[in-house]
């Protein structure tokens, strides 16, 4: 475990150092290239999306969640840099990426973003309410993880691999992501097929769903997380209602692998989203 | 709470009508609509049914074309009004024009706009969602 420990640490120092360098002369080497392309980009969305979504439910905690919502979206470019950012949909979070490598057909980008729902006591949501099976639980916080991205078009698919390491976050895991999309062009519809799935290290998934000596009670045993994967599948339809006018539907299920609900706090291994709304785009 | 969303809703609703009202610009002779084609990005071939409603002040023999490559599109004999459907669908605005036969005159001219929403289209797509 102490070995697992060191390795990890070393790993993200890496990892970090890796960024820090490729960014570093990736900029110089490039600044000719991206001269002409210095103009900061932006678009932000605002929109009302119904929202309707089942977590991975954790013992005693409700994980379902119904409810219309406002949706702000933003996304800006400046030079390789990229911040994008989701609210109020299903694929909600914030991602900071610098494009280190920009090729026909493929690409290598430094990204940093969140990869898991945080939690405490209270369950996944924003609430007063103590669960009672979850009371004396630490806070789980979101992860905010950096790494690599490698892009690649291979025909009518898009797929990216992500190798992270949560640097910033509390975990000390890292996890490797991998999804592909499909997108049909239906007139003026796109539909977005994506299928997908992820790895966590032991120490990611074991710092959301593990039992700390400090946390297990009579009925809360301590419990270690060993590596873990998960799966999912999701479908979105967007359609131009008017100018600078945006619907969307869709829906995504995904699942853990078994073992997940070994964990003392972990009911269900399965969560599924639908969601529609309009949004306008300035 | 319920009251902020409902106003939101009636925001949301009330700018929609104004900017699918924007789309009905009337002519006098040649009537279009809609005028307007919205895509979601730049360079996507935008698809809408246009109707075309001409109302000429002779009877005669009229035709309607494309502007740029004079393709006719339909030509109708002895006749004043009429209306043509046409299934539309391009990546950039094209004007059509009203022809008279007899006069060898372009009557009335008009365009349908293609426009998009997006000004970024996402390099990537990320899905992140649990």
């Amino acid at each position: 475990m102490k070995i697992n420990t060191a390795l990890t640490k070393t790993m993200k120092k890496i990892t970090t150092l890796l960024l820090c360098c490729f960014c570093f002369f990736s900029t110089f080497s490039r600044a000719d290239e991206h001269l002409e392309k210095d103009e900061l980009l932006w678009q932000f969305s605002l929109g009302t999306f119904w929202v309707d979504s089942t977590m991975t439910q954790l013992v005693g905690a409700n994980s379902h969640f119904s409810a219309p919502g406002l949706l702000i979206d933003a996304k800006i470019e400046y030079k390789n840099f990229y911040l994008n950012s989701h609210s109020g949909d299903f694929y909600g979070g914030s991602d900071l990426g610098y494009q280190l490598v920009i090729e026909d057909g493929w690409g290598i980008d430094a990204i940093l973003g969140s990869y898991q729902q945080p939690f405490n006591e209270n369950g996944y949501y924003e609430s007063d309410d103590q669960v009672p099976e979850l009371a004396g639980i630490k806070e789980r916080e979101h992860d905010l993880s950096l790494g690599f991205a490698y892009y690649f078009n291979h025909g009518e698919f898009q797929t990216v691999t992500e190798l992270v390491f949560d640097v910033f976050g509390e975990s000390d895991g890292w996890l490797f992501h991998f999804d592909t999309t499909r997108n049909f062009e239906l007139r003026n519809w796109d539909v977005w097929l994506n299928i997908g799935a992820n790895y966590y290290s032991s120490a990611f998934i074991d710092y959301y769903y593990g039992i700390d000596a400090d946390e297990a009670t009579a009925f809360r045993p301590e419990y270690v997380v060993s590596n873990t994967s998960s799966f999912y599948l999701q479908l979105q339809a967007d359609y131009p209602i008017a100018q600078n006018w945006v619907f969307s539907a869709g829906a995504s299920g995904f699942i853990y692998s078994s073992h997940i609900v070994e964990s003392p706090i972990v009911h269900s291994r399965h969560a599924r989203v639908f969601f529609a709304g309009v949004k306008y785009v300035f | 709470m319920y009251f902020k969303m409902i106003s939101f809703c009636s925001l949301l609703v009330t700018s929609m009508s104004y900017a699918q009202t924007k789309d009905e610009g009337p002519t006098e002779i040649l009537n279009v609509m809609p005028s307007k084609c919205v895509a979601l990005n730049e360079g996507r071939t935008c698809y809408t049914d246009v109707k075309f409603a001409v109302t000429a002040p002779d009877i005669g023999d009229y035709c309607l074309r494309e502007s740029s490559t004079k393709k006719i599109l339909q030509c109708w004999a002895n006749t004043k009004s009429f209306i043509y459907t046409l299934n539309f669908g391009s990546t950039e605005s094209i004007s059509y024009e009203l022809i008279s036969k007899q006069k060898r005159d372009t009557l009335a001219v008009t365009t349908i706009e293609v426009n998009w929403v997006h000004k970024i289209k996402s390099k990537k797509r990320r899905w992140r969602i649990f």
